[in-house]
């Protein structure tokens, strides 16, 4: 269990006990669902029509957080660095959408564009706040194998745990040579000199992760591994998984019918 | 009766041209510990990676238990060898401690229910118990080189294929290792610079220099031929210095 990775996975709650096959499936379902819009709101949105479903759909994303009992400051936290992109869709929409313009002040400003992009931020946000229980509930290998039995490809799968296995081996190894480089003396400025160190440096790395990777590959042969993905994690579905399923679907499918008619 | 391994005129050489191993003829029988010593560069890893079929003999024989490698299918051979390299970063690859361990009898046909049995005790025979969901860049150098050897115990391969095993490990990893390995059934062959670990776990020892096998011969004889340790590189450890084979035999049965 990865202690930044895997903060959340230990808790107790309903969703953490989902079975992470269906919890992955309703929560994508969902987050597909919040990415679609009604037809024509790029051009004409309505406030009356397109921000209460786009406020309903944060609302249930807030809803699911809560349910996972997951600490709301640290989920913004973690947003943090989408939300200052937001923002600045927030104030490049209103200055430059096309159309009829208010004046504030001095600047020229359109509410429909800054609608649309209010829409887009509430939307995303939505998104983003239920990607946190669907890969933060569980252990994420855990949530790697639900995805494989969900039919994912297991080369992928494989991919991301690998990459999830080895991440922090190269991260460890940078800074120690980072550490090496600095105890010679060296200091980084915007120099060339820089530039043709720091090239040096991850070439070393990338070189040293082909040959790791083939003594990986040996390792795997010689317990046996033919090209198939194994794993012993056992998930089995109780109605309180389904139940759970329908009702936060249910609820998704709702707000889509409100946002779509 | 079929040796564990037998190794016929086994010659290899890297596409850099380096002559790596060069005619090297051995056998180990069932149960037996035999030690490959020799100084860094000798061609002790390329042997074991030619052994475990890692890589393809120029010329030459290998066969495990009787079975040799074809291009089809090498789990039937690899299944009696419990290779453990020198790099266990390389050997734990897996997001936790019991995927690592599992991964061998999963893929050797081991079935399901009899996997969670073995992980567990390979575990407990390593001394790691309850590190099961441990991420494998979490663990020491000393656990990491305890958990590489569960990951092949748990298939119970008749040969274990030892690279450095006693590297990184405290004194007490240390003797636990020494007497894990003086109990076990299976065979070894174990690669080390440590010719204490060498003299207290094999009854046998190849010395390798330049790729070639120098000399073979009981441990304790090896062990106090000091000329012939010298002219490869090789030290007698402080411990055993001036100590004659008699000696060193009432040594061993000393420590039981």
């Amino acid at each position: 269990m990865h202690p930044e990775i895997d903060r959340f996975a230990h808790l107790d709650s309903l969703v953490h006990r989902w079975d992470p096959r269906w919890k992955l499936a309703c929560l994508f379902l969902l987050m597909l669902s919040m990415g679609l819009e009604r037809p024509g709101t790029r051009d004409h949105p309505s406030w009356e029509a397109d921000l209460p479903p786009a406020l309903g759909c944060l609302g249930l994303s807030i809803a699911i957080v809560l349910l996972a009992r997951l600490p709301f400051a640290v989920v913004l936290t973690r947003l943090r660095g989408v939300a200052w992109f937001l923002g600045i869709v927030l104030v490049i929409f209103p200055l430059t959408y096309p159309g009829e313009k208010i004046v504030i002040g001095f600047v020229p400003v359109s509410s429909t564009g800054f609608l649309v992009a209010l829409l887009m931020v509430l939307r995303a946000f939505s998104i983003l706040l239920l990607a946190i229980p669907a890969f933060g509930t569980s252990r994420f290998d855990v949530t790697m194998k639900a995805l494989w039995r969900l039919r994912f490809p297991a080369p992928l799968v494989q991919i991301i745990l690998f990459t999830y296995r080895y991440v922090f081996v190269y991260w460890a190894q940078l800074r120690r040579m980072l550490i090496a480089s600095r105890a010679r003396g060296f200091h980084p400025r915007p120099d060339l000199r820089t530039l043709r160190v720091a090239g040096n440096g991850l070439g070393v790395l990338l070189v040293g992760s082909i040959e790791r990777t083939q003594r990986i590959h040996g390792a795997m042969k010689c317990r046996g591994f033919f090209g198939t993905f194994r794993t012993l994690e056992e998930f089995r579905t109780r109605f309180a998984d389904v139940a759970l399923f329908s009702v936060i679907l249910g609820a998704g499918v709702l707000l889509l019918l409100w946002r779509l008619l | 009766m079929t040796a564990a391994v037998s190794v016929s005129h086994l010659s290899y050489t890297y596409p850099d041209g380096r002559n790596a191993v060069t005619d090297v003829t051995f056998t180990v029988e069932k149960g037996e510990a035999v030690g490959v010593i020799g100084p860094n560069g000798a061609g002790k890893t390329t042997l074991f990676l030619l052994v475990t079929g890692l890589l393809s003999p120029e010329h030459g024989e290998i066969t495990v238990c009787g079975k040799s490698y074809t291009e089809r299918d090498d789990r039937e051979v690899r299944r009696h060898l419990g290779f453990v390299p020198h790099e266990t970063e390389d050997q734990l690859f897996s997001a936790t401690l019991f995927d690592d361990v599992a991964f061998g009898p999963l893929n050797f046909g081991v079935p399901r229910e009899a996997v969670r049995a073995r992980v567990e005790e390979a575990l407990r025979k390593v001394g790691l118990s309850g590190y099961e969901e441990r991420v494998p860049h979490h663990l020491s150098s000393g656990e990491r080189r305890r958990a590489a050897l569960a990951t092949v115990l748990s298939y119970e391969p008749d040969v274990l294929v030892l690279d450095e095993p006693s590297n990184d490990l405290d004194p007490r990893g240390r003797t636990e290792l020494v007497r894990f390995l003086r109990a076990t059934h299976q065979g070894r062959i174990v690669a080390s610079c440590d010719l204490e670990f060498i003299l207290r776990t094999c009854d046998r020892v190849l010395v390798m220099d330049s790729g070639r096998v120098i000399a073979g011969g009981t441990t304790i004889d090896i062990l106090c031929n000091r000329s012939l340790l010298d002219a490869h590189g090789l030290e007698v450890p402080l411990g055993l210095r001036g100590r004659t084979s008699d000696q060193l035999r009432e040594l061993l049965e000393a420590e039981g």
